[in-house]
């Protein structure tokens, strides 16, 4: 079971470690033998590398593959994202929010400003995906990682059509089910949707790495994830404005109970979309910028 | 005087004194670390230390035998080292001298 940890441990050094250290440390592990500890300190040495990349060993990965790790990461990012986004469009789904946000004013504003740079981000990611999804789908043939990743993200994409084809028609037929129950299915619903996105993601990047991309769509596809990490840092800006906004100018509803379970109140669901909206936004931007880098050197 | 700073006396330290006996791989510097300083070097550790040193061109990597590499300390490397140690021979000759002195007068 350690050795998996310390194969999983390994994997989490940045490429350019794995590509230059990665067999050595393998064997190291493979001597040694895989105790916990050393699994802990591969984790620790990991995070290390991330934080506080040596320069000399950080420039031995090229331009291009730069892009493919900056690229694919925002996208992975997004995903995470998008599941806070949902959260928060639950949250403020209620006739009385959305009386407030359609009300002039600051909530309004940054309703509506949210709901722009959602739809300008997801058109981000459509449009700087696509020239990369038809170069995996016309390599796939002959390259057989390619294959594996296309065929990866094609089954995470049938799973979530297929689930939430599945929800629409239980929803339809209005089944009389408890609250409780509606939660539950709604939750499992969230749950697959979200290891559908992380598997696109991880089969995107998989792909990305298998296959022949000119250095011009990638340049593209660097200044589509700029947009898409623009695009989530003002999300995360305006659900501040929101949050803050609704809190002192709408004390009642933002502490009325919220969710499907009636907790935790609105405030406190706002705030954790907020957290993990930063969380995900501050990686994403460096990701892009390390994207644009390797683009525009 | 050069500041010191916990790089100068992070495992980097433990790794070339280990490597200034003659080129090694991963586990046999880690094995001579742990007979001589007492001490085990993780994987995670000795790799990042590897990393440093190389980067600052203390140590050098020589052709892969399988897939276990040696390195080996270079002229930087035995300078950098010498340094270290005749700062900390200092150090521990001037503590023990007034650990024995007031040994003495206690």
């Amino acid at each position: 079971m350690s050795a998996r940890f310390a194969r999983l441990a390994l994997a989490l050094y940045p490429l350019a470690y794995r590509r230059r250290y990665g067999e050595e440390m393998a064997a190291l592990v493979e001597d040694e033998g895989a105790s916990p500890r050393a699994v802990a300190d591969l984790a620790r040495g990991a995070l290390r590398a991330h934080v506080r990349p040596e320069p000399a060993v950080a420039a031995t990965v090229g331009r291009d593959d730069r892009v493919r790790l900056g690229v694919s990461a925002v996208l992975l990012c997004w995903v995470l994202f998008t599941l806070a986004g949902l959260a928060l469009y639950k949250t403020t789904e209620g006739r009385s929010f959305e009386g407030l946000g359609g009300a002039p004013g600051l909530l309004g504003v940054a309703r509506l400003g949210i709901e722009i740079l959602a739809a300008l981000g997801s058109a981000a990611v459509v449009v700087g995906a696509a020239p990369l999804v038809l170069a995996a789908l016309r390599q796939a043939r002959s390259r057989p990682t390619a294959r594996g990743a296309v065929l990866l993200a094609g089954g995470c994409v049938a799973t979530f059509v297929g689930a939430t084809a599945a929800l629409v028609v239980l929803a339809a037929a209005k089944p009389d089910f408890s609250s409780g129950v509606e939660a539950l299915v709604l939750a499992a619903w969230i749950l697959l949707a979200a290891a559908c996105g992380i598997g696109c993601a991880l089969a995107a990047r998989r792909g990305l790495f298998a296959i022949a991309v000119p250095r011009r769509t990638l340049a593209f596809a660097a200044a589509c994830a700029a947009v898409v990490a623009a695009a989530m840092a003002g999300i995360a800006l305006l659900t501040l404005v929101y949050l803050v906004d609704l809190v002192v100018g709408a004390p009642g509803l933002a502490s009325s109970p919220n969710g499907p379970l009636g907790e935790p109140n609105a405030r406190h669901s706002l705030l954790l979309q907020l957290a993990v909206m930063v969380a995900v936004a501050i990686p994403a931007t460096l990701s892009a910028r390390r994207a644009w880098g390797g683009a525009h050197p | 005087m050069r500041y010191i700073s916990e790089r100068s006396t992070d495992p980097g330290l433990l790794v070339l004194a280990s490597l200034a006996e003659g080129p090694k791989h991963g586990y046999a510097i880690t094995q001579d670390v742990e007979a001589v300083a007492g001490v085990k070097l993780g994987p995670g550790t000795l790799y990042g230390a590897l990393s440093r040193l190389e980067g600052r061109d203390l140590i050098e990597a020589l052709p892969s035998e399988d897939r276990r590499r040696p390195y080996k300390i270079t002229a930087a490397g035995s300078a950098a080292l010498e340094e270290q140690l005749r700062l900390l021979d200092r150090v521990v000759d001037t503590g023990m001298k007034r650990l024995r002195a007031a040994g003495a007068t206690s």
